[in-house]
């Protein structure tokens, strides 16, 4: 089945991580249009209806990228650099969601032209917070070029 | 009379004889008028084959053209100087090879006119010794070129080691603290103490993700750079006080700000010092009635010490280096929680600036801490 209606697009590989995410996600209603892909390569396919998504829909972008950036095949960087540079994926609001606190990653993802960078808090209640606070912004207060 | 010349030409032989370095003479015109033995040995001519010849025959056949000429200018222009100053001299043997000279030139005017000496030393050995430094230079500047490179590897390896450490560590503790947290709030099977078992798991989970960061910062310190500016340091403590006060909740402190006059040095390093010494005073006098928080400054000898003062639990001074080692604590988990990072990286902030950081107290009746920013 090829997802169309997707709102946001969950790159995680962690499959605690992405389960804890989805979770908060689901306490705000935000779950249901949520598509999880487990690494970069899978990501960059969704986007550009490509390998096993060729025939998507691509005209229908998500509102929102939560992106890692310790991934397989393609990393979190090498994603937000094809998404960045293409026309038709750049403004899809991109979110660095991940475990560095490193300031290279920062600075690099920020002149990449990411949106937003958030450290996944180790406490619970701060992460699902976290998470579901970036959902409400990106979804329902942000607007964005149709 | 006569003899006495006689005695004085024999002195004199002797000694151009007896010369270590090679001595030679020419006319005006650059016929050889005099050799001792050492030219005959540096040049393995004997003084048959050299005496009326032209001076040009001891020279490198690069030279010999140009030669007349220069002697020209020496004869119309005579000083007492080393020649080709700045520039490798060679002579030529008698078999053809050649070899380093050094050679000074002076003249003496005789009855013939000007007459020029020429002292030569064969610089072989010299010129050997100076390639072996020189080798020897090259050779270290080499191996520091390579142990520089040993270490920047060493310290990128240890800088990828912090980054899987800040991010591989905090992924699973994450899950640990999240599941645990999932499980405590869909639990109407658990009792309290399956309750209380999970509560501990989380909190533990949650203190090890406050270690990992504290110590993950306290390593960056060590390859930050000071970027040095003014500070006030009375805005700064007042900021710093504020932003503690705002994060622990306010109970009723009694601070005074005393003299802080500026200080130079980077101002976010300084911030988490002024944070982390009155964090702890505020943490360590909290079960008084009423907290007394003095931040101020005194003259030293030649240096301004900052202070930070409180009336809490103090330490045994017995104990007092231990107070700034990493993970050194001198109260229980139970008296007073903490990480014992911070007064380590108040230590390495201080120290990188070039200060001195220490501690006076006494048990239950408060401690002091000062320190300097040169």
């Amino acid at each position: 089945m090829i997802p169309n209606d997707v709102q946001i697009l969950l790159v995680e590989d962690n499959p605690a991580d992405s389960e804890l995410t989805m979770d908060a996600l689901r306490d705000r209603n935000l779950a249901n249009q949520v598509h999880h892909v487990e690494d970069g390569q899978q990501a960059v396919d969704f986007l550009f209806g490509q390998g096993k998504y060729s025939g998507r829909n691509t005209d229908a972008k998500p509102k929102l990228i939560l992106l890692d950036l310790k991934l397989p095949k393609l990393s979190g960087l090498d994603v937000l650099q094809i998404i960045k540079k293409d026309e038709r994926t750049r403004t899809i609001p991109v979110v660095v969601l991940t475990s560095s606190r490193e300031e290279k990653d920062l600075i690099e993802s920020y002149q990449l032209g990411v949106n937003s960078y958030v450290t996944k808090p180790v406490n619970f209640n701060d992460f699902s917070e976290a998470v579901a606070n970036l959902g409400m912004y990106w979804l329902i207060l942000n607007q964005q070029p149709e | 009379m006569e003899k006495m010349l006689e005695k004085a030409e024999q002195r004199f032989k002797m000694v151009v004889d007896a010369a270590p370095s090679g001595i030679l003479m020419t006319d005006q015109k650059g016929k050889i008028t005099l050799i001792n033995p050492q030219i005959e040995k540096y040049f393995g001519y004997s003084s048959d084959e050299l005496l009326g010849k032209p001076v040009e025959i001891l020279l490198p056949d690069a030279l010999k053209n140009k030669h007349p000429e220069m002697r020209d200018a020496f004869v119309h222009k005579p000083s007492n100087r080393a020649m080709g100053a700045g520039r490798d001299l060679y002579a030529r043997r008698k078999d053809g090879s050649e070899f380093p000279v050094e050679i000074g030139l002076s003249h003496i005017t005789t009855q013939n006119g000007i007459e020029i000496l020429a002292t030569v030393v064969d610089i072989t050995e010299r010129k050997k010794n100076e390639e072996e430094i020189k080798k020897l230079n090259e050779d270290l500047e080499k191996r520091v070129i390579e142990r520089t490179q040993q270490l920047e590897d060493a310290n990128k390896e240890l800088e990828s080691f912090s980054y899987s450490v800040s991010h591989d560590l905090r992924a699973p503790l994450r899950a640990i603290t999240g599941f645990s947290a999932k499980l405590l709030r869909s639990a109407e099977q658990l009792d309290e103490e399956g309750k209380r078992l999970l509560n501990i798991i989380i909190r533990n989970g949650e203190k090890m993700g406050d270690l990992i960061d504290n110590l993950l910062a306290f390593s960056r310190l060590g390859r930050k750079d000071i970027i040095t500016t003014f500070i006030d340091m009375e805005d700064l403590s007042r900021s710093a006080f504020k932003d503690v006060t705002a994060e622990n909740g306010s109970r009723s402190v009694e601070v005074t700000f005393g003299k802080l006059p500026p200080a130079k040095g980077d101002f976010s390093m300084i911030k988490i010092v002024l944070v982390n010494l009155i964090s702890n005073a505020l943490k360590y006098s909290r079960n008084k009635e009423k907290q007394i928080i003095e931040i101020s400054s005194k003259n030293g000898s030649d240096e301004i010490v900052y202070y930070v003062k409180d009336n809490g639990a103090g330490f045994d001074m017995r104990y007092s280096d231990k107070l700034f080692g990493v993970f050194q604590r001198l109260h229980s988990e139970k008296e007073f929680e903490g990480t014992g990072i911070g007064l380590s990286t108040v230590q390495r902030i201080i120290h990188k600036h070039g200060g001195r950081i220490w501690a006076e107290s006494q048990e239950n009746a408060g401690a002091t801490f000062f320190f300097t920013i040169p």
